[in-house]
This record gives structure tokens, sequence and C-alpha cells, in this order.
């Protein structure tokens, strides 16, 4: 039997006869995903739990005209977007400084400790972080115990509006920027430390080398993550946020994801929170793809 | 490859700046893990009048001794750990079926185009929180762990990450154990899977992560406290202790003891076990973030 051989016009019954255990093994994913991700049809339905959701009439973009005219959701979509680019700018800023300042440290035993220790609150849930944070934020906390020594009066960050925005961003940059370095890790060991040599040989300092060679070096990177990124602008971060907001805090602080959990599951506005989901994963979805097409058009990446 | 090349100056002081720098940076992460151990170890005097920092004041297991007093966060690790090992296999298994089918060429495993469309489409259209909830709840899961473990079972990240390495191995392993009569069952369970020890560790441990944090589902879906997992429990408890749930004995002890040295130790208590498992996947992920940008 020739493998290579059967592209062709082969009877399809012979073929199944052969490969019918990739059609078995199909099952169980194939399943389970159609179960439970093909279910989007409750936005257009005026649901009533007692008819199903099969069984609730049809009613058009009426939830997503009922969604656009709230007063509050221009400031919500407002907040997801500035709370999620702060953290998307912010994060890769520090992991790609970071990154830059570990690759020159030559000493394995002290960057791996380095390593060990910033990568540790990736791992970390944000109810742990939360709570460690709520408490450390507080008007009493030892935060602004610290910053009292200078004389700076307490900053209520996770209560007042003008603060609650950048303590996300803050927050979520001190949680992941580790993490976030080892991407550019991996890219700097693929420079050829020729160059290092060679600059070096013409006089070029640390800063100069880091500069010319390390930052040219791992820019498709940069680049590539800065497109994969698009793809997250509406993420604000739900588990953070609900974690860490409060009622005080409603006008900064209350994103998409937040505004969807409380309309729906605790007032029971099924179908007018579902229209908003939809609306936030057409928009993710026209972003991602846009997203995929700069990162095919512009550098070596391909999702499948 | 002289690295005794005479340093300029400059460089010396770039280097001291930079070891400064990363010392500075590694203790922001350090230390409030360290207050809250302090908390949770201190007396609940020092711990209310905000005198603790990062050494026990007044040094007690008090707060510990209260939470293991109460059989509902034992409980609630065991109902954890119970998911995590779950979750972890039944993610897994289907991880690696949808994986191996999509390494497959077209010719191999015909409408694969279709196929991987289909399973690419929910990668990026998610039905959102409320078209889930409803879903289990007229799938009879609530207040079931089912409810926790099956939906998003299938990790499309793990799926692709898994797919790459399956497309990496040489494909005459699969053709010539073809030859030898093996089915596609055989070549995934004797060949491909021994193959793939290393990055099925990685997502072992990733997904055993995932689950031992995820908290959010068991608020919607469990209403029964004692199916509640540690982090779920843990969130309920730190945003607002109920005191109903203990016995008379530890309600007497609770009164020397400040909620935030209680808090202190419940968040030590759900930290230890993510503790335990780190030195193992330090090993591996590295190697489970570039796997999957690794293109032929």
């Amino acid at each position: 039997m020739n493998i290579t051989q059967n592209h062709g016009r082969q009877g399809f019954a012979a073929y199944l006869r052969r490969r019918w255990q990739l059609y078995a093994m199909l099952l169980i994913p194939a399943f389970v995903v159609l179960l439970f991700n093909y279910v989007l049809t409750i936005a257009f339905k005026d649901f009533n739990p007692g008819e199903g959701i099969v069984g609730s009439p049809w009613v058009g973009l009426k939830w997503f005209k009922t969604a656009m005219a709230m007063p509050d959701f221009t400031s919500i979509v407002w907040n997801t977007f500035i709370i999620a680019v702060g953290k998307i700018v912010c994060g890769q800023i520090a992991a790609i400084i970071f990154a830059l300042l570990l690759n020159e440290v030559a000493n394995p035993v002290y960057k791996r400790i380095v390593q060990t220790v910033t990568y540790f609150p990736h791992f970390l849930s944000w109810v742990i972080i939360g709570g460690i944070f709520t408490d450390m934020l507080s008007t009493t906390g030892i935060l602004n115990q610290f910053l009292g020594i200078f004389g700076i009066k307490p900053i209520f960050f996770l209560g007042s509006n003008q603060w609650f925005q950048p303590t996300m961003v803050i927050l979520e940059t001190w949680k992941e920027f580790g993490w976030g370095a080892i991407v550019y890790l991996a890219a700097m060991t693929n420079i050829s430390p020729d160059l290092y040599e060679a600059a070096a040989m013409d006089g070029a300092g640390r800063l100069k080398s880091i500069w010319h060679i390390t930052l040219p070096g791992i820019s498709s990177i940069i680049v590539m993550l800065c497109v994969l990124n698009i793809g997250n602008i509406l993420n604000a971060g739900f588990d953070q946020i609900l974690v860490m907001y409060n009622p005080a805090v409603y006008r900064t602080g209350d994103v998409l994801d937040t505004f969807i959990y409380r309309q729906g599951l605790l007032d029971a506005q099924y179908s007018l929170s579902t229209a908003i989901g939809l609306f936030k994963s057409v928009i993710g979805l026209a972003l991602t793809l846009t997203a995929n097409y700069l990162a095919t058009r512009f550098t070596n990446y391909r999702v499948f | 490859m002289n690295n005794k090349l005479a340093k300029s100056f400059g460089d010396r002081i770039f280097l001291v700046v930079d070891y400064i720098v990363l010392f500075t940076v590694s203790l922001t992460c350090l230390l409030p893990m360290v207050h809250v151990l302090a908390l949770s170890f201190s007396d609940s005097v020092s711990a209310a009048s905000n005198s603790v920092l990062f050494i026990p004041k007044g040094f007690n297991l008090a707060a510990y001794d209260t939470m293991f007093s109460n059989p509902i966060f034992l409980n609630a690790f065991f109902v954890s750990i119970y998911r995590t090992i779950v979750g972890t296999v039944i993610n897994l298994a289907v991880t690696v079926i949808a994986a191996y089918l999509l390494s497959k060429e077209n010719n191999e495993l015909r409408g694969r185009k279709w196929i991987s469309l289909f399973f690419i489409i929910p990668m990026m259209v998610s039905g959102g929180l409320i078209p889930n909830y409803l879903l289990v709840k007229n799938l009879n899961m609530m207040d079931t762990l089912w409810s926790l473990i099956l939906p998003g079972c299938l990790p499309i990240g793990n799926v692709v990450l898994m797919m790459n390495f399956f497309r990496g191995i040489n494909k005459s392993i699969f053709e010539s154990a073809e030859i030898d009569g093996a089915n596609d069952f055989t070549i995934l369970f004797r060949i491909a899977l021994p193959l793939a020890t290393a990055s099925i560790a990685t997502i072992t441990l990733f997904q055993m992560v995932g689950h031992w944090n995820e908290w959010f589902g068991a608020t919607i879906y469990i209403n029964d406290r004692n199916k509640w997992p540690l982090q779920t429990l843990l969130r309920q408890m730190l945003t607002n202790i109920d005191y109903s749930s203990f016995g008379a004995e530890s309600l007497g002890k609770l009164r020397l003891l400040s909620d935030r040295s209680f808090g202190g130790a419940m968040i030590v208590f759900a930290t230890v076990p993510i503790l335990c498992v780190y030195p193992f996947m330090q090993k591996h992920f590295v190697s489970g973030i570039t796997i999957g940008s690794v293109k032929e």
C-alpha cells in the first residue's frame, strides 16, 4: 500500500474503511464544542425561561438597540477601552525593559532567582492578589504608610474614581511583567553573540549594544505581540475588576464584562446582557481577524 | 570570547544599576507575600493597628487554628483537589485528541478545513456569560462539579500548542507505523503520545493551575457552599467573613483574632499548593511558551 498515492479519487468508502478511527476520535471534541460553544441564538430572541432557548420568539436587533440607548453604555465601553489599552501598553513596555535588563545579567544564579521571583505572581489567582492588595492599598494599608514617610496624604486607591483605573493597570502590569518577558528573553537568545563581540571591539558600551543590537533583534517579536494584542482591546480583565471594584468606582471602573455580569446574573436581564456580550464578541472578532491579517502580512506568524 | 576585555567605567555603572533595579523589582514581587504571611502569624492587636510589616508581631497560630477547626475550609480544599484532578484529566484527553486530528494533513483527514474551522470559530466568537449560564442550567448541571469541569474543557490555545507539537514529529515515523498496519488509535497512543511527554507535562501543569485558580464559575453555578472550591470560598470570605459557619468553640477564638490575620491565613492556605508545584512548572513553562510559536 502506497500511502502517498491516496490523494486521488479513491472511493470514499475505501478511505473511510482505512481512516474511520480519525472520525471516531472527532466525535468527543466535536460534541463538546457543539454543546458548549454553539449556543448563540439567545441574543436574538425574547428569552422566556418557560419556553426554553429554542421556543422563545425571535426579536431581531431589538436588544442591541436597547443596549446602545442606555445612558451608561458609552462610558462603560470607554472605561473598558482605557483600562485594556493601558494594560497592553504598560505591560508590553515593562516586559521589554525587564527582559533587556535581565538579559545583561551574566551571573546565572542571580538571573534564575530574579526569574523565579518575578514569574510567581502570574500563577496566583486574582482572588488571592485582590485579597492581598485590598488590604495593602487601603487608606491605612502598608503602601499609604510608606507614602506617608514622604509626607504624601493617604490615597484611596480602590475607592476613588481618580485612582481606580491607574491602579488596575499597574497591578496587572506588576502581576504579568515577569511572565511577559519570557517571550522576549527567548527571542534574545537567538541573537548571534558575534554581533556583541564586534560591537564591543568597535567600542560600543552596554547601552549602545542594547539599543543597536538587542532591540532590533527582538523588534519583529515586539511588532507581532503588539499586533496580536489588538484583539484584546475590549478585554479589561473581568476577574481583576470584579474582585477589586466597588459601587463607589462604578463611574470609572465598570467595564463591559462586569456590566454584563450585573445586568445578566444579578438582575436577570438575560437577553439584554447577552446582546451586549455579543456586541463585545463581534467587535473582538473583527479586531482579532484584523490582527491576524496584519500579523500574517507583516510577520511570519500564523495561528492555524 | 574574552569577557575580561577591559570594561569601561560606564559599563560598570550600568551593571551596578541593572543589578540594583532587578533586585528592587524582585523585592516588589516578594514583599506583598511576605507581608501577608507576617500578618497571618500576628496577634489581633498588632494586625489591627497596622504595625505589622514583614515580621510577625506577637507570633501565634490562632488564625490557622481557627481556619482548620472549621471543616468548611478543608472541605473546600478537597473540592478544589478533586476538581483539579478530574478537570485536568478530561481537559487533557479532549485536547490531545483534537490536537492529533488537526495535526493531520488534508489528504489524511478529509474535510480537515471544515473541521478546523469548526474548532476555530468558538475561539474567536464566544457566546458570553449568559448563554453559558443558561446552558448549564438547562443541562441540569447547576450545583454539580460538572458545571465547573465540562464548559471550557477544550481550551483551544492548548490545542494549538499540542497540534504544533504533533506536526513537528517526523512524518516518516507515522508512515512506517501505518505500513506496519497500525491504525490511528494505535499511532496516537503508542507513538504520538510517548513522543509528546514533555509538552503534555507542560499543558498538564498549566491546566492544573488554571483549575486551581478558577473561582468565578462556582459563584454562579453552585449555591451549596459545601461544594465550593477553595478559591470561591476565599473570595466570599475575604469580601465579608461569615461567622455563622463557625462553631461556638471557634467563635471564642475568633474574638482574639483580627479579620486581617484570618484573611492572611486563608490567602496563605490557598497559595501553598501553587508554591508546591511551582518548581516543577518552572522546568517546563519556558519550553511550553516557545513550542507554540515554532512553525515549520
